[in-house]
């Protein structure tokens, strides 16, 4: 008799504990669904219609607008570009970021200013940066940049409006921005790294080439590997350099996938072609982060 | 316990004062917001209009929200009217208006002109013709013109005056005097006699002087790849490339005109503002009409008004009142010395005080004299987009990735796709 009364109040217990967990997730839970999860499913419904937004009249065209995505040279044109920023920025930013994070690792004075200072990069509104950025990449001799070269003799740019020199240009400020970010990841990686093996290295007589290269980097290895993932994941969606900067020109070379998709939905109103176009985002960054996956993880080497 | 029900009974029975009080907020004024995109030295110009509106009449009161820039104005706009939460009265561009019809989302002005505080059919007439032709959609007016602009040459007076040169009337005078003005020292170009932009309204000014149009006759195809396009294009091509005496630039020539860079450009009539302001006091800023090849022409630019459907009966009425006050013959004739926008009435081009001023500031006879052969562009809701395919065709040609008939050919092939899709 006993057991049973005790039995059914630790269910009730348990209710009451599950209740209380669930109030106190609401909130966030209430956020996540409003702002990410319905967003995310009603895009996807949005991309199987024709849409502008506003018109009463939606037709259901299914896999209609995925369908045109594939020939549409625009669309395949913000594809390899978006790669390309992709692929450079991330294995140019990585190895600086490492340097760096290594020198930016010993115990000098005033070390923690020099780390502000390739930190705050990252941390100025990126809209206020693109401005700047975009004065000094001024063509002709009115920039300050093409000021410089012309005293080391160098015949001025155009920079942001030559073709072949705007996703470059690009790139640049997106290594400037980003290297800050990547450089604290590393630090905290390096960090956890035990002066152990450096001291048992040292005695073995291994010299700063060789700790570093089969000491630092194997050990290093998780923090690598999270920063190439989260660095592609991030690299696919830039939008706000080619929209402060170029305005995704010239001739559409610095034309990225999410630009491409804030210039359908927002400036052509095709919601749902825009909204196809996200999706195919979504593909190309799943796709390439589980083949990141398949290749580099087994190269990852964790410290048990 | 009594103290406590009876404090009880005090707040329900405020409560309930209150809920019967406050609802019958009628007897303030009827508040309406008009949404617009006018930056700069125009900002204050549109609230003058506005305050003075508001003075006039004690029981609306109207708010000019500046929203930022065109682009920017559209987005809000459609985001505002797909959240059900517009503005009463809006700026937009004739490409936007179709949209805004087949979502039921503007109220016909012309259903107020026959109402008690209407339009007699002379004021309706004294709105210039190709304004009114504008702003109708399938024989019925939907919005009104308001601040309606089109494109002049700007020159750099002192400089042509300097150098004994006519103000270019032809496109041959254009490259001849773009010559003479191109200054080169130490082997750098320092000035340039023309500022090309990559933009399609570049291109579109010189297909309309050369006899050329935007769309062939029954609107499904395009029209801009016709041989006198392609010379169009190819002239200015050739002004950058073959004579190098233009330079091409995506931003504010003004700026480049103040600074000593350039002579001459081509912009839309309330630029002057902002190239006099450029100028500084320094020179002397001229307008003329286009230079033509064919025959003279320019485009029309610039916005009209129209009142959104979800306002209420009261607002839509203050609204129209709104309307009919900033597109009168006084107030056209302010806002044009104010703003150096067309006037949208025969009667505020032909009145008194405009013609005192054309007399001090003549400049702007270039604009009045260009108003008879404006062009405007089709008010289409693909325009946007075709706008952008031509600009990348322009782009192309200029940078010499293309020629011109290339270009262009690809990209009425585009602009064709996308009409097909129209109903």
């Amino acid at each position: 008799m006993r057991g049973l009364a005790r039995a059914s109040s630790r269910r009730r217990r348990r209710l009451l504990e599950n209740v209380e967990a669930w109030a106190f997730l609401l909130p966030a839970a209430a956020v996540l669904a409003v702002f990410h999860f319905f967003p995310i499913l009603y895009a996807f419904y949005v991309s199987l219609l024709k849409w502008n937004m506003i018109d009463p009249v939606r037709p259901f065209v299914g896999i209609g607008n995925y369908a045109a995505l594939l020939t549409d040279e625009k669309f395949l044109t913000a594809l390899s570009n978006t790669t390309y920023f992709a692929v450079v920025s991330v294995l140019l930013t990585i190895p600086l970021a490492l340097g760096f994070a290594v020198l930016l690792n010993r115990k000098l004075s005033g070390m923690s200013w020099y780390r502000t200072a390739f930190f705050v990069p990252h941390v100025t509104s990126l809209a206020a940066a693109a401005m700047v950025w975009h004065w000094l990449y001024q063509p002709d001799q009115f920039g300050l940049l093409n000021y410089l070269i012309d005293r080391v003799g160098l015949p001025p740019q155009r920079w942001l409006l030559d073709p072949a020199q705007a996703m470059p240009a690009i790139i640049a400020v997106s290594i400037w921005g980003s290297i800050g970010r990547d450089i604290v990841i590393f630090l905290a990686g390096l960090q956890n790294i035990s002066p152990d093996y450096y001291e048992a290295a040292q005695i073995d007589g291994a010299n700063g080439v060789q700790s570093f290269r089969y000491i630092t980097l194997p050990l290093l290895s998780p923090t690598t590997y999270f920063v190439l993932i989260v660095s592609m994941i991030g690299a696919f969606k830039v939008f706000a350099l080619p929209l402060f900067l170029t305005g995704g020109g010239p001739l559409d070379r610095t034309l990225t996938i999410v630009y491409s998709i804030y210039q359908q939905g927002f400036q052509f109103f095709r919601m749902g072609y825009a909204s196809a176009q996200a999706y195919a985002l979504f593909a190309v960054i799943f796709v390439i982060t589980m083949l990141q996956r398949r290749v580099l993880a087994p190269r990852v080497h964790y410290d048990t | 316990m009594k103290v406590g029900r009876a404090l009880r009974a005090a707040v329900a029975s405020l409560l309930l004062a209150a809920v019967l009080v406050l609802p019958a907020g009628a007897g303030g004024p009827v508040s309406i917001t008009f949404w617009h995109g006018m930056s700069g030295v125009l900002n204050p110009a549109i609230d003058e209009l506005t305050n003075d509106f508001n003075k006039l009449n004690p029981g609306i009161a109207v708010a000019a929200q500046y929203q930022g820039n065109y682009g920017a104005l559209n987005q809000k706009l459609i985001a505002a009217v797909a959240a059900g939460q517009p503005p009463t009265i809006t700026q937009l561009f004739p490409t936007w208006t179709e949209q805004l019809i087949q979502a039921k989302a503007i109220v016909p002005v012309q259903n107020f002109f026959s109402g008690p505080d209407g339009l007699s059919e002379e004021e309706v007439a004294d709105i210039l013709p190709l304004l009114r032709q504008t702003n109708t959609f399938n024989g019925v007016q939907w919005t009104m013109p308001f601040n309606k602009s089109l494109y002049l040459l700007f020159y750099n007076e002192d400089l042509l005056k300097q150098n004994n040169l006519r103000v270019p009337e032809t496109w041959d005078d254009l490259l001849k005097v773009a010559k003479a003005l191109t200054k080169e020292e130490g082997g750098r170009t320092t000035r340039y006699g023309f500022t090309v932009r990559s933009t399609e309204d570049y291109f579109f000014a010189f297909l309309l002087t050369n006899g050329g149009s935007y769309l062939q006759a029954g609107g499904r195809e395009v029209a801009f790849n016709s041989a006198a396009g392609v010379e169009a294009l190819q002239f200015l091509f050739d002004l950058v490339q073959t004579h190098k005496i233009a330079y091409v630039m995506s931003g504010f020539a003004d700026a480049d005109m103040g600074a000593g860079k350039t002579a001459m450009y081509i912009a839309t009539n309330p630029g002057l503002a902002f190239a006099k302001a450029a100028a500084a006091g320094r020179f002397t800023v001229g307008l003329a009409p286009l230079p033509y090849k064919k025959n003279k022409a320019t485009i029309l630019s610039g916005t009209d008004v129209a009142i959104l459907a979800k306002a209420s009966p009261e607002q839509q009425a203050a609204a129209w009142k709104y309307i009919k006050f900033i597109t009168s013959t006084n107030a056209q004739a302010r806002w044009f010395m104010k703003t150096y926008y067309m006037p949208v009435r025969r009667s505020a081009r032909d009145s008194t005080l405009a013609r005192v001023y054309m007399r001090d500031n003549p400049e702007h006879r270039a604009g009045l004299d260009s108003l008879a052969v404006a062009k405007a562009e089709p008010s289409i809701s693909e325009w946007n987009e075709i706008r952008t395919i031509v600009n990348g065709a322009v782009e192309e040609a200029l940078l010499g990735k293309k020629t011109p008939k290339q270009a262009l050919d690809d990209a009425a092939a585009r602009a064709n796709r996308l009409l097909s899709q129209r109903k």
